[in-house]
């Protein structure tokens, strides 16, 4: 037999500062340590030592009521084997009012087996404490029965199993489930004395805490959004949210040090990485630069901060974000709480572990089939097919682990570089289906709220089974948690470490092109190890770059979906359009094109640079086409919606716009004009997304589209050749329905 | 070497966009609307209203065609441009009388929003700029009764502990306190708030009026603190009987709006009675003034 050692389990939960019980149990094992003690005496001693802290007497008077028999077990340590039992048998009697507190302070290791047994009958109340604080490892079962009667005011009635598992690894973590039949009159809301503030004594209930962290799970929030959240969940929850701060931190402390969540400040202090130039010239100590403050929430530096004098720190600059200033009051002082991640299991520095549990990725693997087997189902174009084949292969080490070859998982995100009207949306299903049948979630983040809105209808008929839910600025789903999650960019800020397979679409379109903020929200949102696709006609240079080098995967898709070529621009000289509405006179090309357009029957776009150009140039030419209905609209317009919906039902045949319509618009049957085509406001993927509106639908695949412009620029040119290149590609790759010359091309 | 000669291209772009950042002033986007568009030649009355370097000066068109100014003022009490039945309606009121710079309509409910619940605190700015417009009117009014006229202290009016935790800040003593920078007066924190009544916005304006009953009282000491470093002043000045024993003593209140005036009542009588049980040859006369009035 190996040696004994004494040990001394601190175990209790309460409702008390931290700080006094901590303090508490240290003296009780400086004074109690190398002895086996009764429970009871255990107790007693602890008692008094928690009221010596504290300064009132705890409540429980007649522990001589209590008539325990219990025997702490002996537990004996062996060296070698390190195998560990320990028996807790007893009967628990009693009446009145007791006060039970069990310690157990030391280092456990190796492997054991805990089996108890017992019943206790009680009646009257009762108030348990109970917290843990365990340091070692502990792997092992733990099996019991309890049966439990107690009647008396605000008690349980009722028996129930407690079978479990604990893991551990540095600090106990443990999943304990429990089925049982609960009937009684209490409610877990009731459970909390609230009081004075330095009088709280009550109850965390450990299923009350799970609840907590599971509502939390995935996500990044504030303190008042977590209140929001949790008033949104199941009862337990509510009651949590209605108490108030004094009833949340109790119950978010004790999560915390079960690693269920992360407690974080809204903006922190950090230091950027090393440069290589700081490298090679500075010594190691100097070599990381200044501390920073960044706001971990949406990851703005120190240009979007504002530091003020705030009265709920004292601090006369406390840094404020106001990037994210919309989403609520991100400040140094305050609190930011980060749900655990996928497996629950968070590091010293609070990071989650990546890769699932075993028993997580075990589920996972087999159940993701083959990617030619799942791109097939979706009635997908080949190119589409290859896009979609090439990009499961990616993800598939993403969204089931036990599929990795190499331990580390691979950082870069995937690139579907599809032309515009290709289908992008179609392309996708493949990847979330096989996200979902791995057991994962999946999220879709695009710029705009009309694309989040237009999604929705889709995604659902397409996955009629799953849980669908939209998030943007004002929707009521806010707190909902979902298998598919449609969200805009400024949603993503509120989840941290949540979904297997991040789609974020439009990529070039997103606000703040190029902001920090996009690239850290779309890091931090995704699983670690989990799948990144990033969709675009139009990619940004730095990133066709990085393709060329390698850096990043990318699938293109040269073809639309009807697998007919993209319509090639035809650049065309007029004078500026500020110059024609102050002459009030019209070009002979451009009325002479408009008029052939709209005799072939279709429907007309003109965008212009300036929202002030709109109305103007629409009035002239209502005077050039009297019998045309003709419409203006821009981002000032409030009737915006209806005009673009009188446009679709050819109410309007043309309609005169600004960039906001350069995106996610589906006319069919219609032209393209581009008017002020070398401003500065039409860059090279601005001016291929909006030569994207013509042609889409599969009647009217040979759409027109012109550059009107005073002259030549650079970004009309790149325009011009990228739109030729894709149409060479699907060309050489055999997508094109057929070769037939473009006589669109020969008009020049 | 490519890595460390791109990431040292970036780090001079960057460090060129920051310094172009500080050097163009004009690129600036206007404080209220969040536009890129800045003003290019202020009005004539907030040129001789207020200093060069008011924010106000530089909001943009539209903004600035936007805040609504009270132009004139129909009750004399309580600053309002049309007639007021409050003011007929309160019979003994506590405070003289009060003036508020613009009406209360969507813009300014939108900008003091944004202020006060989103915390965004740039915002501060062209508010106490509207703020000063309205101390100026006010000044210039009491000038013109009696030329003697010079303040004592400006006391904002105060928010719960609560709400001052979880916003951070007091938006009445954040804009007195760049008014009182601005005008060289000194700021007094008198009033407390001694309850936690709910949000003014959503009551009625009979619940309003209940409300604030007992709600503010002023600290006897903060009180005797300010008496007394007058005192001092005065002492150091002559030797006679200190002056404002002899005059009444002439007190700002500032709040961020003006719906009943019910809280600026409640605050004044809390003043009268705090001086009064101080000193009984003290008589405060409270003014008011306010950035809104609904």
């Amino acid at each position: 037999m190996g040696e004994r050692k004494d040990i001394v389990l601190h175990v209790w939960r309460t409702l008390l500062p931290l700080g006094i019980a901590e303090e508490a149990a240290a003296r009780w094992t400086a004074e109690n340590a190398g002895r086996i003690v009764e429970e009871i005496a255990a107790v007693r001693t602890f008692r008094k030592i928690v009221q010596a802290a504290v300064g009132f007497e705890i409540k429980g008077k007649g522990e001589e009521n209590w008539t325990e028999r219990v025997v702490v077990g002996e537990l004996r340590r062996e060296e070698e084997q390190g195998q560990r039992q320990r028996q807790e048998r007893g009967e628990r009697a009693g009446y009145g009012q007791g006060h039970k507190g069990v310690q157990v302070q030391g280092e456990r290791q190796g492997q054991g087996q805990m089996q108890g047994q017992g019943q206790m009958q009680g009646q009257g109340h009762g108030e348990r404490q109970v917290q843990v604080q365990e340091r070692g490892e502990r792997h092992g079962q733990m099996q019991g029965q309890m049966q439990r009667q107690e009647r008396g005011e605000g008690q349980v009635i009722g028996q129930g199993q407690v079978h479990g598992q604990i893991h551990g690894q540095g600090q106990v973590q443990g999943q304990v489930q429990g089925q049982g039949q609960r009937q009684g009159i209490e409610q877990s809301g009731s459970r909390y004395v609230e009081g004075d503030n330095d009088r709280m004594l009550g109850l965390i209930d450990d299923e009350l805490v799970q609840a907590i962290a599971d509502r939390l799970h995935g996500r990044a929030a504030l303190l008042s959004e977590a209140q929001e959240l949790l008033a949104a969940g199941p009862p337990a929850c509510r009651a949590v949210a209605a108490g108030g701060w004094s009833a949340l931190a109790p119950a978010l402390q004790w999560a915390a040090l079960r690693g269920l969540v992360r407690l974080r400040c809204a903006v922190a202090p950090q230091q950027p990485a090393a440069s290589p130039l700081r490298r090679l010239l500075l010594p190691a100590p100097m070599r990381r630069g200044r501390w920073l403050r960044r706001c971990m929430r949406c990851g703005s530096g120190e240009a979007r901060m504002n530091r003020t004098a705030c009265a709920a720190c004292g601090s006369s600059a406390c840094a404020y974000c106001e990037a994210c200033l919309t989403m609520g009051r991100s400040r140094e002082c305050g609190l930011l709480i980060l749900g655990g991640g996928m497996a629950g299991l968070a590091d010293a520095q609070g990071a989650a572990v990546p890769g699932a549990a075993p028993a997580v990725a075990a589920a996972r693997a087999h159940s993701v089939h083959a990617p030619a087997a799942i791109a097939a189902r979706w009635g997908l174009s080949p190119a589409q097919q290859a896009a979609a084949e090439a990009a499961l292969r990616y993800a598939r080490p993403g969204l089931a682990p036990a599929f990795k070859l190499s331990p580390a998982s691979d950082e870069s995100p995937f690139l579907i570089w599809a032309v515009t009207g290709a289908g992008k949306t179609e392309m996708v299903f493949p990847l979330i289906e096989a996200a979902l049948a791995a057991g994962g979630r999946a999220l879709i983040a695009t710029p705009r709220r009309d694309v989040v809105l237009e999604l929705d209808p889709r995604i659902r008929r397409a996955f009629p089974a799953a849980n669908v839910v939209t998030l943007y600025g004002g929707s009521e789903q806010r707190w909902e948690d979902g298998d598919i999650t449609i969200a805009t960019t400024h949603q993503l800020f509120r989840f941290q470490e949540r979904f297997d397979l991040v789609i974020v679409d439009e990529l070039d379109a997103f606000p703040y092109h190029g902001d920090e903020r996009l690239h850290y929200a779309a890091a931090k949102v995704g699983v670690p190890g989990g799948a990144v696709i990033l969709l675009s006609a139009t990619p940004p240079r730095a990133m066709q770059r990085d393709v060329r080098r390698g850096k990043i995967g990318c699938a293109r898709v040269p073809v639309r979906y009807h697998r007919h070529p993209l319509p090639v621009p035809v650049q065309t000289r007029i004078p500026r359009v500020s110059e024609l509405l102050a002459k009030h006179k019209l070009p002979r090309p451009l009325l002479s094109r408009l008029a052939v357009s709209l005799a072939r029957g279709a429907q007309c776009f003109i965008f212009v640079q300036q929202i002030r150009h709109a109305e103007p140039l629409a009035q002239l030419l209502r005077a050039a086409f009297p019998n045309t209905s003709i419409g203006a609209t821009s981002s000032k317009d409030a009737e915006r919606a209806q005009r673009v919906q009188a446009f679709r039902n050819r109410e309007l045949r043309i309609l005169v716009t600004t960039t906001i319509l350069e995106r996610g618009v589906t006319v069919p049957f219609s032209d393209v004009y581009i008017l002020d085509a070398d401003g500065k406001l039409f860059d090279e993927s601005s001016l291929v997304q909006m030569a994207g509106r013509a042609g889409r639908s599969a009647d009217d695949p040979n759409g027109r589209v012109y550059f009107f412009a005073s002259a030549s620029s650079q970004s009309q040119r790149q325009a011009t050749a990228q739109i030729r290149s894709m149409n060479r590609e699907a060309k050489r790759n055999g997508y094109l329905l057929q070769s037939k010359p473009n006589t669109h091309r020969q008009e020049r | 070497m490519s890595k460390s000669s791109n990431s040292l291209f970036q780090s001079i772009r960057r460090f060129t966009g920051v310094l172009g950042d500080l050097l163009s002033e004009a690129h600036a986007p206007c404080p209220l609307c969040q536009m890129s568009a800045r003003r290019s030649d202020p009005d004539p009355f907030l040129r001789t209203s207020l200093p060069r370097d008011a924010i106000l000066l530089q909001i943009c068109r539209r903004c600035s065609a936007a805040v609504p100014w009270i132009t004139h003022v129909a009750c004399a009490v309580c600053g309002r441009p049309d007639p007021c039945p409050d003011c007929r309606r309160r019979e003994n009121a506590h405070f003289m009388l009060s003036r508020s710079a613009v009406r209360y309509d969507d813009s300014v409910r939108e900008w003091l929003a944004l202020f006060k619940y989103r915390g965004d605190e740039r915002l501060v700015h062209p508010l106490a700029d509207m703020l000063d417009i309205a101390y100026t009117r006010l000044n210039r009014e009491l000038l013109s009764r009696g030329p003697d006229f010079c303040w004592d202290a400006v006391i904002p009016v105060p928010v719960s502990p609560d709400r001052l935790m979880e916003r951070g800040f007091n938006q009445a003593e954040r804009l007195a306190s760049l008014l009182c920078a601005r005008r060289g007066i000194p700021m007094a924190e008198l009033l407390v708030r001694t309850r936690h009544s709910e949000k003014k916005s959503l009551q009625s304006r009979l619940a309003r009026l209940q409300s604030v009953d007992g709600l503010f009282t002023a600290d006897p000491d903060a009180v005797a603190l300010l008496i007394s470093n007058w005192l001092r002043r005065e002492r150091a000045s002559s030797s006679a009987q200190p002056s404002f024993l002899q005059r009444p003593l002439r007190l700002l209140i500032v709040d961020d709006i003006y719906t009943t005036g019910s809280t600026i009542d409640a605050c004044a009588a809390a003043l009268h009675q705090a001086f009064g049980s101080q000193d009984l040859r003290l008589r405060p006369d409270i003014y008011a003034i306010t950035v809104a009035r609904s």
